[in-house]
């Protein structure tokens, strides 16, 4: 058989729903496809720790501290779990690590933003994570099983952490006017951020992920879901949404939402987001601190017997 | 040097096993220990089991009780944030006497809630 009558063969099984394992046979396009998308995925968590992290010491009371500590842990627990399904597909874990800390590989724009203030943890918490869950459901019906089974274990961490921004949420929104202020400052200078996750709006036709079977659902689908989910919420608590073009269009059972502008996100894509540098540094020298515990966990520390 | 474990889960008594993931670790002990933390850590799963890949022979946790600890650290489930849907009722009802409910076209199925007032 040859090379393309197996990929042929392959596509066929991916579009009969069926689930493709580690160690399978794949076209070299999956595969690449597979990891960069799941590389970036870990990149994503690992670097999502940090925005929240700063927080930590400052969190209000011991409650939030303990809260927050747990969902900081939750993420770097991700991000190990989906390095090791990256690594089956034939990246070792180092390797990712070096390429992340050097800029070769991406992370999610919303982790290149300072987190000003502790309105910034309650958009985090319920409006990021709202937007990280809406597209991380639609993977529990991915082509590759491995990371299925990833998606398994995170969306439920995801919903805990949902509630515990969502909780923040509703004790600034109904607490002093300067709480209140402070949760709609961070929801105007999130909202562009958040379009951004979503991606622009692109051709489903066009998009290789959809293609394989390991995205199932569109950007825009997926920006849609966000919006039925998450606007209604917001304005039922007297919040506004910094976008003077978005509206339910009944006619076209869809949102109407304006224009973010793309410049800026492209240039976090590039690596040129208003934080994107100290908090690569920062990875960096986590990892070079560690480097013990690395050596103990892998058993490269160990005597000789 | 650090070898693949694939992690099985049992997750209620006289369930099958059922792969859920997979860790690296350089022995048995520590691949225990990762394994629980990795996947284990919010009590999901009775009982869980490693096995090293390439290998036929399973290796069973030999003390599941403590999964997910044994202290409170409610925090971490969903359990810890019961209370959060009558804080929202109570927020609308705040925002409706200030007035700051914003009343626009939505999706069917998203209409405004009622207030206990309205």
């Amino acid at each position: 058989m040859s090379y393309e009558e197996r990929v042929g063969e392959f596509k066929a099984r991916i579009d009969a729903g069926e689930k493709v394992e580690a160690g399978e046979w794949m076209p070299d396009e999956y595969r690449q496809a597979l990891l960069k998308f799941i590389e970036m995925h870990a990149n994503s968590e690992v670097m999502g720790c940090l925005p929240e992290r700063e927080w930590i010491p400052r969190a209000p009371t011991l409650q939030r501290k303990l809260s927050l500590t747990a969902k900081v842990q939750d993420e770097a627990g991700h991000a190990q779990i989906l390095y090791r399904v990256a690594e089956d597909l034939g990246k070792s874990r180092e390797h990712m690590w070096e390429d992340l800390v050097n800029g070769r590989t991406k992370f999610h724009n919303v982790f290149h933003y300072p987190t000003e203030s502790w309105g910034d943890v309650a958009v985090i918490g319920w409006l990021i994570d709202g937007a990280a869950l809406v597209t991380q459901k639609a993977l529990l019906d991915c082509s590759y099983m491995p990371y299925v089974r990833a998606m398994r274990r995170i969306c439920p961490e995801e919903s805990v952490h949902l509630r515990h921004g969502e909780e923040i949420t509703l004790e600034l929104v109904s607490g002093t006017p300067e709480q209140r202020e402070m949760f709609q400052d961070a929801v105007n200078r999130w909202w562009r951020p958040i379009m951004h996750f979503f991606g622009p709006p692109s051709k489903p036709d066009k998009d290789v992920l959809l293609y394989w079977g390991i995205k199932t659902r569109s950007n825009e689908d997926l920006r849609q879901e966000f919006f039925s989910t998450y606007v209604p919420k917001l304005w039922d608590i007297g919040i506004s949404v910094p976008d003077p073009d978005l509206a339910w269009n009944e006619g076209k059972g869809e949102w109407d939402w304006g224009d973010p502008g793309w410049d800026e996100f492209w240039e976090v894509v590039r690596g040129n987001g208003p934080r994107t540098k100290d908090r690569l540094a920062r990875r960096k020298a986590i990892w070079d601190h560690h480097a013990w515990v690395r050596e103990v966990v892998t058993g490269a520390a160990r005597p000789a017997a | 040097m650090a070898q693949v474990w694939d992690v099985l889960s049992r997750r209620r008594e006289g369930e099958p096993w059922e792969v859920v993931g997979s860790i690296n670790a350089p022995d048995l002990d520590l691949a225990m220990l990762l394994a629980r933390e990795t996947h284990f850590r919010h009590g999901e799963g009775a009982t869980y089991a490693l096995r090293l890949r390439g290998d036929d022979a399973t290796h069973e946790c030999p003390d599941p009780a403590g999964i997910g600890g044994v202290i409170g650290k409610e925090y971490r489930r969903q359990a810890g944030y019961v209370g959060v849907g009558a804080k929202l009722r109570r927020v609308h009802e705040l925002m409706a006497e200030r007035g700051l409910v914003i009343d626009r076209p939505r999706p069917p199925g998203h209409r405004p809630r009622e207030t206990a007032g309205a």
